[in-house]
């Protein structure tokens, strides 16, 4: 052929290219969620779906199945091809039985549940108070996660965190945020409640300094004022609250003398501060006891008056 | 001529054999353990198969016989293994030794041929005296607690230190930008440490750089492990032996021997390191390796020709031998010597006010400095360390760090705890077990969470909790004993630490995180005794009530 019948063909072939990419994948990414900040949309309406999802019984997997489902379903949370990043609490380097850590089982069951519904990546992360490679490994999370699918990511350098202002905050500047939490398209906040021998409690809200580089900022310029103003770095899309085995005494470490009640419990909810309030609860001492709760609800961050929520309580 | 295709192939074995140990040893000690934990098992499996330190650990550690049972093991496989089978360690499974040869091929290559006359091989006054005295210093010195003689000339620690500084440190750099390029790696710690690199690279290259010119002139003149396995090599039933009979006087051997130590007329078996080169090379068979043979010509063990055979006498001019007895009297003074100056040491440097050693070593902060665990004494482990950094590297918290001369001038670079940037993780023990030279002793599992190692120290008016009126905790959520609670004081309206120092192990968690600036709160210092800690105490005082395990509490 000449030239101009190989010009015309090679035009002919990039528009229907064009016209492919145009319809499929390109569609595909339009169409997904905005980005960091945005919290899914339920699908099927609203109205029906609890605010707060309470199981209690069974076993780490099957509360995390019930809890789902109760709140309307993986989907409901996880799109095709979203990129999950789960956070669970690996802070320290102990054994599972201390539960100084989130319980393995539910971060497995997190991470199947998410890769079924169609999620194109779950990574798991912490930024670890004892040395990383330990207490990833120790805690059981980085074996479970890694056979549920996921893919373990490390936090330990600098260079993974990038400065994030929060809209409205007046104590946290100049915080430094993982960029995983920053790129992802469904965060999922996964903390153990347990005591906590600086916070008093830790659960939802503290769980969110492991996602930040300095948190001997937090500490030096008012502990309550910046968990609370943490949520404003990015809001969790979930927030999946393990109170299997509460640690009561020598939290946040655990030790053999450590004193535990045997909840069976998981808490689930979109909203930080009504998960905490719940977990302030279950713990004992109540939502009063731990300031920051009622400075995140000031803000604004979510309801702390359980009487105005849709719960849903299920026994198995 | 039926000596030469199974000597080539011997040679050939020992060489990829020796390539392969290297490689290990290399894997063993590049890269940080704070990243990569089973890399410094590997570099404490295989630091435990070097002589030296397997001697240090049994006869001056004062090891218990299970923390010593793998040392002994491994000196005892290596000595009757030495005198069974030569001085194969130091061309099979020294890492020194090995990248000395690596240096010298690569020099040679940028070299014309050796040619011309072969310089004959001669045992002499000048080349037996700083082996010995070498020798001498170095292991008097770690019986006398001044281990910087060995500190220098040690070969695993020399290539421990060196590698790692050098092709380790690169590597990480290299892998960093790698990972910064989106390469799904974990970031690697990389130190900028002007006098624990200097320390590293300054003997490592010294050596090296030697051998590229000199094949093997550490080994042969200054190593103290070469020199004592040299004299069993002497004894050995089964090493290279000269058949002076057999010699053609080629020259095959000289040009190939990479410890100069054979040339037809004589063979040096103090130096020879059973390379197998020169059976490879030798046409005659006149070389070989076996079991002594009861013929006139072959005489005692050591010099295959003696100095007043008739053989002897009709030698080329030129290469007249100096008498045996004289070169042994030399060694041994040499040796004499250095034991002596080694062991007088402590005692000169007092007379002369010369810190070689201090009783209490003092950081910058002026806090005494904190030893490892499994030290027992300050002054024990620091009497023993050569410095090879075996516990630095395997360290997951990297808060261990090479000092420059804080424990005295007679023992550089031994390592400390620095609080500043790390704390020691309460269930590891990695660097006790690391440890090659006993320095730090590896005891049963679980005693190191009760060994004290220092003691903190608690300034109120610095916690900011006091200053700012700020609620913290800091140091008591990491503290893994309960040694720091934060507690109601009377009089105070927030409560604040309190600390018990009983309780306390010295990890140094409390102080690395503190987050009071100038000063911080929670202070850590060395005890220069480590001592049982009282058991740690976690579980008081509970919050008020147990909540319900049945039902819901909202």
């Amino acid at each position: 052929m000449d030239r101009r019948d190989f010009l015309r063909t090679l035009g002919r072939g990039a528009g229907a290219l064009g016209a492919a990419w145009l319809l499929g994948p390109a569609a595909r990414a339009f169409a997904q969620s905005a980005g960091p900040g945005g919290s899914a949309a339920p699908v099927g309406g609203p109205g029906a779906l609890p605010d707060l999802v309470a199981v209690k019984g069974g076993t780490a997997a099957s509360r995390v199945d019930a809890a789902l489902a109760a709140a309307g379903g993986v989907a409901r949370f996880v799109r095709k091809g979203a990129l999950v990043v789960v956070k669970p609490n690996i802070g320290w380097d102990v054994r599972p039985e201390l539960a100084a850590n989130t319980d393995p089982g539910v971060v497995k069951r997190i991470v199947e549940l998410c890769l079924a519904a169609g999620a194109r990546k779950v990574v798991v992360f912490d930024h670890t108070c004892d040395a990383w490679r330990a207490a990833y490994s120790n805690s059981g999370i980085e074996a479970a996660a890694k056979d549920a699918g996921a893919e373990v990511a490390p936090a330990h350098a600098e260079s993974y965190y990038q400065a994030v202002e929060g809209r409205g905050a007046r104590t946290l500047k100049g915080a430094k945020v993982h960029e995983l939490v920053l790129e992802a398209d469904l965060f999922i906040n996964a903390p153990v409640l347990k005591n906590h021998g600086g916070a008093g409690m830790t659960c939802a809200m503290k769980n969110l300094m492991g996602a930040v580089w300095d948190r001997g900022y937090f500490h030096s310029r008012g502990l309550d004022a910046c968990i609370a103003e943490a949520v404003l770095l990015r809001k969790p899309d979930l927030n999946i609250v393990d109170a299997g085995k509460v640690m009561l005494s020598g939290g946040p470490r655990g030790s053999a003398g450590s004193r535990y009640s045997d909840q069976r419990l998981l808490l689930l909810s979109p909203d930080i501060v009504a998960v905490d309030v719940a977990s302030a609860r279950t713990l004992g001492p109540g939502p009063d006891a731990f300031e920051y709760i009622g400075k995140a609800a000031a803000l604004g961050l979510g309801q702390a008056d359980l009487g105005k929520l849709a719960i849903r309580r299920i026994e198995l | 001529m039926k000596a030469r295709n199974p000597a080539r192939i011997a040679a050939r074995v020992r060489g990829a054999s020796a390539a392969l140990w290297l490689g290990a040893f290399c894997a063993g000690v590049a890269l940080p353990a704070t990243e990569l934990p089973e890399t410094a098992r590997l570099a404490a499996f295989l630091a435990r198969t070097q002589p030296l330190h397997s001697l240090e650990k049994i006869l001056l550690a004062r090891a218990g016989f299970a923390a010593a049972a793998a040392s002994v093991a491994a000196a005892l496989v290596l000595l009757a293994g030495t005198l069974v089978f030569g001085r194969f360690h130091c061309s099979l499974t020294c890492p020194l030794g090995t990248c000395q040869d690596a240096a010298a091929r690569a020099a040679s290559r940028l070299r014309s041929p050796r040619r011309g006359p072969v310089r004959p091989v001669r045992p002499k006054l000048r080349t037996t005296i700083p082996r010995w005295l070498a020798a001498a210093l170095a292991i008097s010195g770690l019986a006398a607690g001044i281990p910087a003689a060995a500190a220098l000339l040690e070969p695993y620690t020399v290539f421990a230190r060196g590698f790692q500084r050098s092709f380790g440190d690169l590597a990480s750099l290299v892998l960093n930008g790698l990972a910064a390029l989106g390469v799904r790696i974990p970031i690697l710690t990389v130190r900028w440490e002007p006098f624990a690199f200097g320390l590293a690279i300054l003997p490592f290259g010294a050596v090296l750089a030697a051998g590229a010119f000199r094949s093997r002139l550490f080994c042969g003149e200054l190593c103290p492990a070469g020199t004592l396995l040299g004299v069993l090599n002497r004894a050995a039933l089964l090493r290279v032996r000269l058949d002076r009979e057999a010699c053609v006087d080629c020259g095959a051997c000289a040009r190939v021997c990479r410890a100069r130590c054979v040339d037809g007329r004589t063979l040096d078996a103090s130096r020879c390191v059973q390379c197998l080169d020169c059976v490879a090379a030798c046409p005659t068979g006149a070389l070989r390796y076996g079991l002594p043979r009861r013929t006139a010509a072959a005489a005692g063990p050591g010099r295959d020709v003696p100095a007043s055979s008739p053989a002897r006498r009709t030698a080329a001019p030129g290469s007249v031998p100096e008498p045996g007895r004289r070169v042994f009297l030399a060694g041994t003074g040499a040796a004499a010597a250095g034991a002596a100056l080694a062991l007088g040491a402590p005692g000169i440097a007092g007379a002369a006010d010369l810190p070689l050693s201090r009783s209490e070593p003092r950081g910058p902060s002026g806090r005494p400095l904190a030893a490892p665990p499994g030290a027992l004494s300050v002054d024990r482990y620091a009497g023993l360390c050569t410095a090879c950094g075996t516990c630095v590297r395997s360290c997951p918290s990297g808060v261990l760090k090479h000092s420059a001369f804080e424990f005295g001038l007679g023992r550089p670079g031994v390592p400390y705890l620095d609080y500043g940037r790390a704390f020691c993780q309460y269930e590891c023990a990695a660097c006790s077990s690391a440890c090659p030279s006993g320095a730090l002793l590896d005891r049963e599992p679980g005693l190191k969470k009760r060994e004290a190692i220092g003691k903190s120290e608690l300034v109120l008016a610095d916690c900011i909790v006091v200053s700012k009126g700020t609620r913290c905790g800091a140091c008591a959520e990491h503290c893994p004993t309960g040694a720091v609670r934060i507690e109601r004081v009377e009089d105070r309206s927030l409560p604040v630490p309190v600390l018990h120092v009983p309780t306390c192990i010295g990890c140094g968690a409390c102080e690395t995180v503190c987050p009071s600036t100038p000063r911080k709160a929670m202070t850590v210092s060395g005890r220069q005794v480590h001592e049982i800690a009282d058991p740690p105490r976690k579980d008081a005082p509970a919050p008020a009530g147990t909540p319900p395990e049945e039902g819901f509490a909202f």
